[in-house]
């Protein structure tokens, strides 16, 4: 029986311990089946930012819920993510037409360490990028879920922990938000615009798609293979309106605006060549190299300004 | 016997010293030449004085035979009115105009969001942390 037992384990296991490469576990956590709580908890130069969310990974989409907020939840998915609001109302973005395929693949594992987490039979995988770990990631041997993702910056601090502190295997029926089709974002490719404030490529991070994102603006989304980001150039100078706290980098001839969420950072600024916005889960490091590598802050001429407020 | 030269000249003139005139006068009484010299001097200066005035050609000068200089013209009321139009359309729409395009950090993240979940790196953590940063989540 006990031989029974280990020949049992061990063939549950040979799918995941022979997996090779990192795309191999995220895309097993990505079609994953579970449903669990879970705990952000990341230390930004702006201070702690932190989270408490309840999540059902299902059908290859997942929901996400905030148990201490105002009873919104998501579902993200197939390139769309709809956010229901607590009046029922609902609001989509779809992207159409994205580049097939995982991106640069810089990242490599380093080590895959057996354990056990929250009572389930886990593997951590190191992720490396160019030599240095970058992540720590625990996935459930079973599901293939992620049930804690480490991230480092450059001089191996914790940036992020984001861990699962209930998890559940089996998930529920539930009803993802449902969509409005008039209230539905529709992302499409666009070549037909003016990309030079949107590098091919910017610190290892390659442009995989742009999309228009209104008559003066354009998206692209850049990855690493790992983390990536969104960039938006408008030909408008554009501004954020949030009632959360900025903080001003300066930044030689110009300044950036910024808000640093639980692993995501924004940043805002006027450049040259119109109006940037940056949107990705970079650790700091990662950040400053990138935005090292766009458009610099500044502030056009006073004419240049008047004439694309006006004229975009 | 010297004679008196330019002298009759200044003498014309009225440019002459007092001592200068009577040093003049003496010697007109005594010599023929220099008072017929004189009454030759002051008839030509008659003459000449005389003469019509003549504008002096301007190719003389070495200037452009006519020189234009433009008068102001009075403007048309249309092209009045249409530059104050102008203007005020300007000063207008620079006032309406919004101070750029008001992002709030949903219309970045909810993008994000939706095209990282066609990523083989699409986890858990990557969505959730979108809806957090932008505040819908927060307590």
């Amino acid at each position: 029986m006990r031989r029974f037992t280990f020949f049992a384990v061990l063939i549950l296991l040979t799918p995941v311990i022979t997996a090779a490469d990192l795309s191999d576990y995220l895309e097993r956590s990505a079609t994953a089946e579970f449903q669990g709580d879970q705990i952000v908890t990341c230390s930004t130069p702006d201070g702690v930012r932190d989270a408490v969310l309840q999540i059902v990974g299902r059908d290859g989409a997942l929901v996400v819920t905030s148990p201490v907020g105002d009873g919104r939840s998501l579902s993200a998915g197939a390139g769309s993510l709809a956010v229901a609001g607590p009046d029922g109302s609902v609001r989509s973005t779809q992207v159409v037409s994205a580049t097939d395929g995982p991106g640069p693949a810089r990242y490599a594992i380093a080590a895959a360490i057996p354990g056990t987490y929250l009572g389930r039979i886990v593997e951590t995988v190191v992720v490396e990028r160019d030599g240095e770990p970058r992540a720590r990631m625990t996935f459930d041997v079973e599901t293939g879920a992620l049930l804690r993702s480490v991230v480092f910056q450059a001089d191996e601090r914790v940036y992020c922990d984001a861990r699962m502190v209930t998890f559940d295997p089996s998930a529920p029926e539930v009803l993802a938000p449902g969509s409005d089709p008039d209230a539905v974002h529709v992302l499409e490719s666009t070549q037909d615009f003016d990309l030079r404030a949107l590098p091919d490529e910017v610190e290892g991070f390659v442009r995989l798609d742009q999309y228009r994102y209104d008559d003066s603006s354009v998206l692209a989304y850049y990855s690493d293979g790992f983390f990536s980001f969104t960039l938006l150039h408008s030909r408008r100078p554009v501004r954020l309106e949030t009632s959360e706290a900025l903080t001003r980098v300066d930044a030689g001839g110009g300044f950036y605006e910024r808000i640093y969420g639980p692993g995501t950072a924004l940043y805002v600024w006027e450049s040259q060549l119109g109006g940037l916005a940056m949107f990705g889960d970079l650790p700091p490091d990662l950040q400053e190299r990138v935005m090292a590598g766009l458009p610099e802050p500044g502030q056009p001429s006073f004419f240049i300004r008047w004439w694309r407020r006006l004229f975009g | 016997m010297s004679h008196l030269g330019e002298l009759l000249s200044a003498h014309l003139d009225g440019e002459l010293s007092p001592a200068e005139r009577r040093r003049v006068a003496d010697h007109l009484e005594d010599c023929d030449r220099c008072r017929e010299e004189l009454d030759e001097l002051a008839s030509a200066r008659s003459a000449v004085r005389s003469l019509p005035m003549v504008e002096v050609p301007a190719s003389v000068l070495g200037l452009p035979d006519e020189v234009v200089v433009p008068l102001p013209r009075r403007k048309s009321f249309w092209v009045g009115a249409a530059a104050a139009a102008a203007a005020v359309f300007i000063v207008v729409a620079s006032i309406l105009a919004p101070d750029g395009t008001a992002l709030t950090p949903q219309d970045l993240s909810d993008p994000f969001g939706a095209r990282v979940s066609l990523d083989p790196g699409f986890t858990p953590t990557k969505v959730a942390q979108v809806r957090v940063a932008t505040g819908d989540f927060a307590e």
